[in-house]
This record gives structure tokens, sequence and C-alpha cells, in this order.
């Protein structure tokens, strides 16, 4: 592409897209609840905040519990882009807070929950405290088990584990899911992952997490069962797969990927398995541990 | 008798890696002997990957080139790039060769032209090699990667966020990441998500995930991604509020954002592209690691979407010839910005300065060296963000977009 061409055309593009009118599709579905005046106040609604007025004008939508929903949810998305503006926009941090921590105990379940991402992302002990309450009160959630597990996750210094250990056995499955994942932060876990991921009988989805939470908490104890799953015939394909994956990607694995019997079964694997998942990850392995490795191509002088 | 070629940026292990930017080369005879000159053509041999050729730096170079070469042996210098638009997609499928009057061959060099490309148009085989990367820096937690994500953290927010520095800051951090995966592999340069256009493609279970009722991301059992964990925790949590079939709603477009800085293309006013369409694009998955700054670089579509940020902003420097920060446009005043923010102030955290105005920790240490490039050093200045491909003579940074070019 001839380099002054191309600039030729940007100036043209530029010129005809800022004339013409914005895809109908995305304009259309953003305004489907606004007409003629409120159509273009919700427009120039969604220019980033600058002014304490806008601000203050969101938070109170907000907190309304009977103003319009798809306004509530539209003021949380334009506060949220505001506060991409950092420093900027530390003089609101406070009246927002507050407002989210008000909506976490809307009426409405979504708004609750919403307020509570935006509240648990910023590791807000208050919305914490809820989740807990939440989780621990059943027949009165907040919101459901598996999302209160979730947003706890997000606390990278709390310590829930003994909480969601007691809980898990009366969580419905996606619950437990989050479960899992979270007690992959809890060195305690170890031996139930192992168990979990031993145990032919469990689910894929439970063996597979507890795959990914011991690799986590206990690598070696992950690295032996991964190489004893992987060169089972009679194991889950797709759990094979995962572990293998896991094998290629750490670091400490290391010994393993130079193992070359462990090598040369892996190798086998990816000639024979019907499995195309499997067969990719055996492949991944065999390029990471160098036993599919190219050279520089340099000649002449 | 052959021909020697000389390219910088070549690693110690022989590979070249080139952009759209020109670098001085040199060629010279091997095993000629006598004296006089022997005419060499010079001529782009790539099949997917091209280059140009001139004997100046130009960005208006050709397919060939002839060169009088002293037998004597002495080296003679010309300027190679990558032919705009016309990147590689595997290391060697772009190269030179020299032949003689004859036709006949003297020497070659094969290389890559390597450039960060829209997600969606990277084939299978880029696509595994970025995500096999990806995977190995996360590694499985324990990587390099917990240093990347240690870096963007809601404590160093007035470092990154909600000034001017925000587009030199991630423009650095994301030339830091990016070197880290080409230290796991060279071929690798860091996509961006095109977020103003649907990009179906990348939010699949082979590619960046798909994502389920609770938010949570899904791969295809092995997918290198399936094991990534931040934090200690695994997995990564993503909820679209758009279907992603098509475009999240409501962002600037892309011919808004370029035009922000008016028609004096000044930088102080583009800057409000950190608002829109940046706050919009993170805010755009409600609930999501990435919806929050402090969070937002534990999911991988984190780098993607800053990666179009920093292409839009480069682009915006090539429309308006806005690389020289000795142009008051390219960049903002001094006063009233904090420091880490004006034109010669090093970067936090990789000048490693804690305390005082600064966060009293800075993780990751010096930003990851090239093998291509000194530039722009391990403590990088806001300065030398600007000229990343040398434009106005500034620090080649060995970086490109596929869709802006290198335009003296």
């Amino acid at each position: 592409m001839n380099v002054d061409e191309y600039r030729r055309q940007m100036e043209e593009r530029l010129a005809a897209e800022s004339a013409a009118p914005r895809e109908p599709g995305i304009v259309s579905r953003f305004l489907t609840s606004w007409t003629g005046a409120r159509g273009r106040a919700t427009r120039k609604a969604l220019d980033p905040a600058t002014s304490a007025g806008d601000i203050d004008g969101l938070i109170a939508t907000l907190r309304d519990p009977l103003a319009d929903q798809d306004a509530r949810r539209k003021a949380l998305a334009r506060l949220g882009a505001a506060r991409f503006m950092g420093p900027r926009f530390a003089p609101y941090q406070d009246r927002y807070r507050d407002a989210l921590r008000e909506v976490a105990r809307d009426p409405n379940e979504e708004m609750r929950r919403r307020a509570l991402e935006v509240l648990a992302l910023e590791e807000d002990a208050f919305a914490r405290d809820l989740l807990v309450q939440s989780l621990a009160s059943p027949g009165q959630e907040l919101i459901s088990d598996a999302q209160a597990i979730q947003l706890l996750g997000h606390d990278a210094h709390g310590d829930y584990a003994p909480l969601v250990r007691e809980l898990i056995g009366r969580l419905d499955k996606d619950a437990v899911a989050e479960g899992l994942r979270l007690l992959a932060s809890d060195p305690g876990s170890a031996e139930m992952f192992e168990g979990l991921l031993r145990d032919k009988n469990e689910t894929r989805s439970v063996r597979k997490l507890s795959a990914k939470g011991l690799r986590v908490v206990k690598p070696e104890a992950f690295e032996a069962a991964a190489r004893e799953i992987v060169a089972d015939d009679g194991e889950d394909d797709d759990l094979r797969a995962t572990v293998l994956s896991a094998l290629s990607h750490a670091g400490e694995t290391a010994a393993t990927r130079a193992d070359s019997d462990f090598i040369a079964r892996v190798g086998e694997i990816a000639e024979k398995t019907p499995s195309e998942n499997l067969r990719e990850a055996a492949r991944q392995f065999l390029k990471s541990s160098g036993a599919a490795e190219e050279g520089p191509v340099v000649s002449g002088g | 008798m052959n021909v020697a070629i000389e390219i910088p940026r070549t690693d110690s292990a022989g590979r070249t890696y080139l952009t759209w930017a020109p670098v001085q080369a040199k060629a010279r005879l091997t095993g000629a002997g006598g004296s006089g000159r022997v005419d060499v053509t010079l001529r782009d041999s790539g099949a997917v990957g091209h280059v140009q050729l001139a004997a100046i730096r130009t960005h208006r170079g050709a397919s060939s080139l002839l060169l009088s070469l002293p037998r004597s042996g002495a080296w003679v210098p010309f300027w190679i790039a990558g032919v705009f638009q016309s990147p590689s997609r595997n290391y060697g499928d772009a190269g030179i060769e020299a032949v003689d009057a004859g036709g006949a061959a003297l020497g070659s060099r094969t290389m890559m032209i390597r450039v960060r490309k829209n997600a969606i148009d990277l084939d299978a085989g880029e696509r595994a090699r970025f995500l096999a990367a990806l995977a190995t820096l996360n590694g499985a937690g324990l990587g390099r990667f917990k240093d990347v994500r240690a870096m963007h953290a809601r404590l160093f927010d007035a470092e990154m966020h909600g000034n001017v520095g925000f587009l030199p800051w991630h423009r650095a951090y994301l030339l830091d990441l990016e070197r880290e995966l080409q230290a796991i592999d060279p071929s690798v340069a860091l996509p961006y998500w095109r977020f103003n256009e649907p990009a179906p493609a990348l939010f699949t279970d082979t590619y960046l995930g798909v994502s389920d009722s609770n938010g949570r991301v899904h791969f295809v059992a092995g997918h290198p991604l399936g094991n990534w964990t931040t934090d200690n925790v695994v997995g990564i949590i993503r909820k679209p509020d758009f279907d992603t079939n098509e475009a999240p709603w409501g962002l600037r477009t892309e011919a808004d954002t370029i035009k922000l800085g008016g028609t004096g293309g000044a930088y102080s006013k583009f800057i409000a592209m950190q608002g829109d369409p940046h706050g919009y694009a993170h805010t755009s998955f409600p609930g999501s690691s990435i919806y929050d700054t402090g969070t937002a670089a534990k999911d991988p579509l984190f780098f993607l979407l800053h990666a179009n940020l920093d292409r839009l902003w480069a682009y915006w420097q090539w429309a308006y010839k806005r690389w020289d920060p000795a142009n008051e446009n390219s960049y903002a005043p001094a006063s009233p910005n904090r420091i880490g923010q004006r034109l010669d102030d090093s970067m936090w955290p990789w000048n490693g300065i804690t305390g005082g105005d600064r966060p009293t920790t800075a993780p990751g240490g010096p930003l990851a060296a090239s093998p291509l490039t000194s530039a722009p050093g391990p403590s990088p200045l806001v300065r030398q963000m600007l000229d990343y491909q040398g434009v106005a003579n500034g620090p080649d940074l060995c970086f490109a977009y596929d869709d802006v070019p290198f335009d003296i």
C-alpha cells in the first residue's frame, strides 16, 4: 500500500465518517427506550462527565429505586467510565461509594448485584460483610451463592476458605465451582484438591477445577498427579488435555518437560488419540519441551 | 563471490525482525578480490512479508535496489523496511536476496516483518503462538506475569490514570509486556481488540474465551489460557453487557476519537479519549475484572483493549504528524502536571523510585530489554514514548501497528 495514497484515503474517510450518522444498530439499541429530548440527553449524558452537577445527577439516578431501570444501569455505566479519570474522580468517590452501598440493598436484585460487583472489585469492606451475610442466610440471599463467592474472590487479602469449606455441602453446582476457584488461594485445601482430582467418580468439571487449584497450592503434588493422568488412556481426555496444558506452561515443571520417557509417551498420545483437544495439548507440550524446535534461516555471506 | 548482508534488529540467534520503520543495513562482497566494483541487485524475496529498499531513509522504498559493491569488500549502506500492510505471519516468510547482473544468487537473508495486528486477523499459527507465550508468562499464576499485573493496581492509580501521562505510561506498559512475550517467543507481537468493530472470532472458546451466565470464561480443554491464574485465583471473570457478535455499544467512533484533538491536532484535547472510548470500553463489562482499574490487568483482554487505544494514539499521531516532543501539540505542557507526566520525567515503576510523590513500592523492576534495540532503556522517559518509530529521529522502539504507517 502506497503510504501517500493511504494518507489521502484516511483524510477522506475521517471526513465521511464524521458526516454520516452512526451505525443504526448501535444507535437504536441504546436509544430503544428513549425518544426525542431524552435520547439526546442520554447521548450527552454518556459523554464522560467532568462537572459536579453531572456526576451528582448520575449518583442521584443510581440511588433512586423508583427511577427507570435502564436509566439506573446507564448511570452506573457512566459513573464507572468516569472513574477511569483517576484522581479527577476523587472528589466524587465517597458519594459514589455511599450510593453503591445503598444500592447493594436495593429492592431490585439486578441493581443489588451490579452495585455489589463494583464494590467487591474495589475490595469494599461493607460489601464483603453483606456478601458473607448473604451466604450465611439461606432464603435471604442478596444475590446467588455463586455470585457471592465469586465476588468475595476479588478480595486478595481476605480469608474466606473456612466459610466456603463449611458451606460447600449445601451449595449448588455453580456455587461449588466458584468455591473451588476461591479455595485455590488456600494452602489448606491441597489435600481436598488432590482427592477430588484423583477421584474418577467425580464430575469432569470438579476434577478440572481441582487440578487448577492443586496446581496453585501444591505444584509438586499437581505435577505428580498430572503425569499419571496424562499417561492413563482410561482417563477423561478433556481432563488429560487440561493438565497437559498446565504442564506445558508452568515454569517449575521443567523436569517433566525434560523427561524423555514422558515426552515419548506424550508423543504417542499426539499420534494416536482421537481427541482433537488432547492432540493439540500434546503438540503444545512437545513444543514447550523442545521436541519440535525450528532454527533460524540465514544464508549467504 | 558472495554478498554478506548485515541488518540491525537481529538477535543473537541470527533472527531479524523489522517493522515499517526503515533501518540502515549494509552489504559487501566477500571472496571477490581485485579492484573495481560489482553491480549487485538487492531485491525482496518474501512470500508473505515484504520489504522495501532504498538508498536513503524514506517511506517510499522499492522492491529492488541496485548497489555498486567494491571488490575490496568495503561495506555499502542501504535502507530496508517492511512494506506497509504486507506483514509476516511466520518467521522466514520475508527476506531479501542479492543477485548479480545475470540473476545468479550471491546471498540472502530471511526475516520477519513483525507488527501488532487486529486480533481477529491472526491466523491459527499466530494465535497459537500468542496464547502459548501468554500462558507461559502467566505460568498458572507463578510466572513473570505476576509483576505485570501488580504494576496496574488501584494503589498506583495516580501514576497512570486521570492525567496526561495516561497514554505514554500505557504505551510503556504494553511494550514491557510484549517484550516479555517475545523473550518466550520472538515471533509474537501483541494483538489489539478493535473494539469499535464486531469481533465475534475473539470471544470464542478457542481464542479469548466464552463467558457463561456467571461471567466465568470458558475455553476448550487444553487451551493455553485454561489454567490462567492471577492473585492466586483461577480463571477469568468477564461479563459483557453487549452481544459479543457485535461491538460494544455507545463507544466514541474511531473517526470521532481521531478528531478529538481538533483541527489543530492538540494532544491536550485528544487525551479526552481516556474517558470515551477508553473508560466505556472497560465498563462494557460490568462486574468483571476488566471493569475496574485495580483488577483490569487480571484479564488478558485488558492488554488487547489497551493495544487498540495505543493504536488509536499512534493513528492520531500519524494523522497530525505529532511524533516530535518539540512540537507543543505533540504532548501536554509540563505545568500543571504532576511528576511522571512531564516529557522529561521517568516513569514509575520502571524508574524504581518510591516515596514522596511516588508510590511506596515499584513492582516489576526495569522495563524489559529487547535484543533488537537498546531503546528506550530500562527507565524510560515520557518523551521516549512519543516517536516510537523514529520518524522524528526519536528512538525506534521496534513495534508498529498494521494500519499505522511509517511516514516521513
